[in-house]
């Protein structure tokens, strides 16, 4: 089933309206929806990566919204969720290549990690092509700009995530 | 394959010899205190540290003698006397996930185990009438929806750790876990599931009770109690609710032990193993961990390998 | 509405209804229509006492000896928003500022098929929310605006233990109307029909009102004043099973002296120190406040806490005076049975048997309140 827009307001308990990333104001005629998505970067592959995207002035889309972290072994699932309830149309983790994580390890503890949240965040009821990780280099800029343009656009096509009732 | 849980016989003779080692030790020194249980006053075993061989005398075993004790375990991490504890099957699987976690030094355990075939839920047997009730605990047979959820997939009669038997071990057959809640949550659409969830949520009221008496649950300080960071908002709003059950389901996956005490203590009667058994189910999907409630050396989430699913792979 | 807590006997009839069992659902929808309305209603298998919203999970259980949580709810919200704010800029001066927008005015509420130990738990959370030197707004606003139609108990069960306070199944305190079944108490019954008799100005005019009449509640038969005498005596008179067993509370001095006592080591090396004791209790009131924020806006809300979680006392710079479980425990029940008295002259309970139900542990205030008696000191 395709998910709803946004919950309507008369159905949301009282006092969860609204989400914490302040959107691109909506139904504008002069500017489309963009969808959110939170990026979650490691610092030594993949942020060098959207980087070197950037220093080559690769087009691509803007709606990532990074965090860098030390690894991709440092995402905590929670932060993956709780992007998605503060208003993230989309989730995307990405890290070293498995094999070339700078603490050597941290990305297969992450995989296993990772793979079953993906799982789990289905079960909750949360699209699972919202929800992405990618391994990108520090020297693949190009793949890290496809990366984004591919998920800017599905997550688009999948319109606004449905509201997960914050108190704000 | 379901397994076919059984009232033990015998377990007067146990309690008997139950009370009896626990004075033993108690009276020579050996530990300083001893968990167990005793009568609560409605007549249902509850959690007992008994501190001399007089009150050794209070312990019981009996087919209710459902709640596990690991746990208080770290209620007495402070200062080095022993404690003495018993356990069955699945209570054993408790204390060696306490002790796997490295939370409770072995050596100042004495553990007393007894060889298990079966325990009733308290809350089913409560509900009976008073005939039926007394009936079924004294002589059955017993219906089997009576025992406890975890009886009809244990494979581990016989305690993991101990240090003195009871009884003598009794047979094993291993069964393959199956996980049929979870396949028929996973069978319904992606919204309807999300919408029964959010019923869920709804109805928790936020005791903390599940965590507070899971084994698994046994960090130092819970994130949940925290307020820096704060991981979980105050409020019982949706997206809090939703919050603490992901975060008290995801914390134990690969370290659940399935005990399913969690839903027998949940007052509200929350069906938890539908979160914590999708963990387990995937975990033997994903990295072919037979029984992956059983704590092992290194936990499924501790360890990878090489060739695990990639995730590029899914998306 | 009663402040004064000295009151409590009944108090002379002000009207009397009748309304069949079968026109119930009728009348709960004809008071939706002008209130919010809570009732016990069966939710995912278990009783629960839950606001009445169409279309939600739920249906009337007005039989349910007692539901998992208490009517408090209605009158202590477990998230309660106290104010919202919004980061802004003043236009004046052009600085920061923050709007601050208070929450929406309480609405009237009608908390239906209250059982009336929980009708009597709301005068001890009066004593705490409005009287004193500080005086609860938000708490004020709901219970000004609420209205409580309590239910008879025609079967208490072995955890009720109400008459151990004084109180009744029958018991009229805090009531505006009391439903009596009209087939008087019993273990199997199932009235056909309910006498409602008000107790107060508001219990009457939500008698008298024509959504009340025109849903079936009207007036009783004029020659059945004996009978629901009778009734209510028979409801008042009811013994309920476990105070048999605890007999009359009044511990107060007992405690006095045993603040040190080591039984508390006895009781709290069963405890788990969750919560479920505190939130299923109709009287125990302890809070929190926090915000919750974020994008530039918030919105500070109260929350319940419970003297059974750790850091509940946890103050800035990490003391905590109630370090152990030990303590926790010690607290709940001495501030049932000892600190509360001396405050306020009442016991904080009302012998509803939610603790005794609910703990998975089995570890409730009768058994220490019978305990305790027992002790040296
Ligand atoms: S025990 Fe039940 S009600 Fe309590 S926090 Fe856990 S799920 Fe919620
Ligand atoms: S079944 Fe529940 S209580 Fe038992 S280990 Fe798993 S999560 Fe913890
Ligand atoms: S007394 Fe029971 S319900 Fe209360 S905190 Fe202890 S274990 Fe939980
Ligand atoms: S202490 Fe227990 S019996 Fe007393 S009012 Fe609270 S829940 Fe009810
Ligand atoms: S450092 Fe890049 S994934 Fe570990």
């Amino acid at each position: 089933m395709a998910e709803s827009a946004a919950t309507p307001a008369e159905s949301r308990p009282p006092g969860t309206a609204g989400t914490a990333v302040e959107k691109p104001p909506a139904g504008e005629e002069t500017r489309e929806w963009e969808p959110v998505i939170v990026g979650f970067l490691c610092n030594w592959c993949s942020y060098a990566g959207a980087d070197s995207a950037g220093t080559a002035r690769m087009v691509h889309p803007t709606n990532v919204r990074i965090v860098r972290v030390p690894c991709s072994g440092r995402v905590n699932p929670r932060f993956v969720l709780r992007a998605f309830q503060r208003g993230a149309d989309g989730v995307l983790i990405s890290g070293c290549h498995p094999g070339d994580c700078h603490y050597s390890t941290g990305n297969f503890y992450a995989r296993r990690r990772l793979l079953l949240l993906k799982g789990y965040l289905e079960y909750l009821g949360i699209d699972p092509r919202r929800f992405r990780t990618h391994w990108v280099s520090a020297s693949e800029g190009q793949k890290w700009a496809e990366v984004v343009r591919s998920m800017c656009e599905e997550v688009k096509a999948l319109g606004p995530a449905p509201s997960l009732g914050n108190l704000v | 394959m379901p397994n076919n849980p059984t009232l033990d016989k015998n377990m007067t003779e146990t309690e008997t010899a139950l009370r009896r080692e626990a004075a033993r030790l108690l009276s020579q020194g050996e530990v300083a205190v001893f968990l167990g249980h005793e009568e609560g006053w409605d007549g249902v075993p509850v959690p007992f540290a008994a501190s001399t061989a007089a009150e050794a005398g209070r312990l019981v075993w009996n087919p209710l003698s459902a709640p596990h004790l690991a746990k208080y375990l770290l209620d007495r991490l402070e200062g080095d006397e022993k404690v003495g504890i018993v356990v069955n099957g699945c209570g054993s699987l408790a204390l060696d996930r306490i002790l796997k976690d490295r939370r409770f030094p072995r050596e100042r355990l004495h553990v007393v185990g007894i060889p298990c075939s079966g325990m009733l839920d308290p809350a089913r047997v409560a509900a009976l009438s008073d005939e039926e009730r007394e009936r079924v605990l004294k002589d059955g047979p017993v219906d089997p929806g009576l025992f406890l959820d975890r009886c009809s997939w244990c494979d581990v009669p016989n305690p993991v750790v101990s240090d003195t038997l009871l009884s003598e071990p009794l047979p094993v057959v291993r069964h393959r876990p199956e996980y049929p809640r979870v396949a028929e949550l996973e069978a319904m659409d992606r919204e309807e599931r999300a919408e029964y969830l959010r019923g869920l949520y709804e109805r928790c009221i936020r005791c903390f009770a599940c965590r507070n008496v899971c084994p698994a649950c046994n960090c130092r300080e819970c994130c949940l109690d925290q307020w820096e960071p704060l991981w979980l908002g105050r409020a019982t709003s949706p997206a809090e609710q939703q919050m603490f059950h992901f975060i008290r389901a995801f914390d134990v996956a690969g370290r659940c032990i399935r005990c399913g005490e969690c839903e027998r203590v949940c007052s509200v009667g929350l069906p938890l193993m539908e979160l914590n058994d999708k963990f387990l189910k995937d975990i033997t999907e994903l990295f072919g961990v037979e029984r992956p409630h059983i704590p092992a050396d290194v936990e499924p989430l501790g360890c990878f390998e090489p060739g695990d699913p990639d995730l590029e792979d899914h998306g | 509405m009663s402040t004064s807590l000295a009151s409590g006997a009944p108090t002379a009839p002000k009207a009397v209804r009748l309304v069949r069992a079968a026109d119930l659902g009728r009348w709960l929808d004809a008071l939706s229509a002008g209130s919010r309305v809570w009732a016990p209603q069966s939710v995912g298998g278990r009783p629960r006492y839950r606001e009445l919203t169409p279309g939600r999970e739920g249906r009337l259980d007005l039989e349910a000896v007692r539901t998992v949580d208490s009517p408090k709810a209605a009158l202590l919200p477990q998230t309660e928003p106290l104010l919202a704010y919004r980061r802004a800029k003043d236009p004046g001066t052009g600085r920061p500022s923050l709007d601050l927008t208070p929450v929406p005015p309480a609405e009237p509420v009608v908390l239906f098929g209250v059982r009336p130990c929980d009708a009597a738990a709301v005068e001890l959370l009066d004593g705490v929310f409005l009287t004193g030197d500080f005086v609860d707004e938000h708490y004020k606003a709901r219970r000004e605006k609420s209205v409580i139609v309590t239910v008879a108990c025609s079967a208490p069960d072995r955890a009720c233990f109400c008459t151990s306070f004084g109180l009744s199944p029958g018991s009229t305190r805090e009531a505006d109307v009391v439903l009596y079944g009209r087939s008087g108490p019993g273990p199997k019954a199932e009235p056909d029909a309910y006498y409602c008799v008000a107790y107060s100005d508001r219990g009457e005019a939500l008698l008298t009102s024509e959504a009340s009449r025109s849903a079936g509640v009207v007036e009783p038969p004029a020659d059945e004043g004996q009978k629901l005498e009778d009734t209510v005596a028979a409801f008042r008179n009811l013994p309920t099973p476990l105070a048999e067993r605890v007999g009359r509370v009044d511990v107060v001095d007992k405690l006095d002296g045993l603040f040190e006592s080591p039984y508390w080591e006895k009781v709290a090396a069963r405890c788990l120190g969750c919560g479920t004791c505190t939130f299923v209790c109709p009287t125990c009131f302890c809070f929190g406040v926090a915000d919750c924020a974020a994008g530039g806006r918030g919105v500070r809300f109260r929350y319940w806490d419970s003297c059974k979680f750790p850091h509940f006392l946890r103050m800035a710079g990490g003391h905590d005076p109630r370090p152990h479980k030990k303590h926790r425990t010690r607290q709940r029940f001495m501030h049932k049975l000892n600190y509360h008295y001396h405050r306020y002259g009442r016991y904080l309970c009302v012998g509803c048997g939610r603790c005794v139900e609910s703990c998975p542990v089995g570890l409730h205030l009768p058994q220490v309140a019978d305990e305790v008696r027992g002790l040296e000191g």
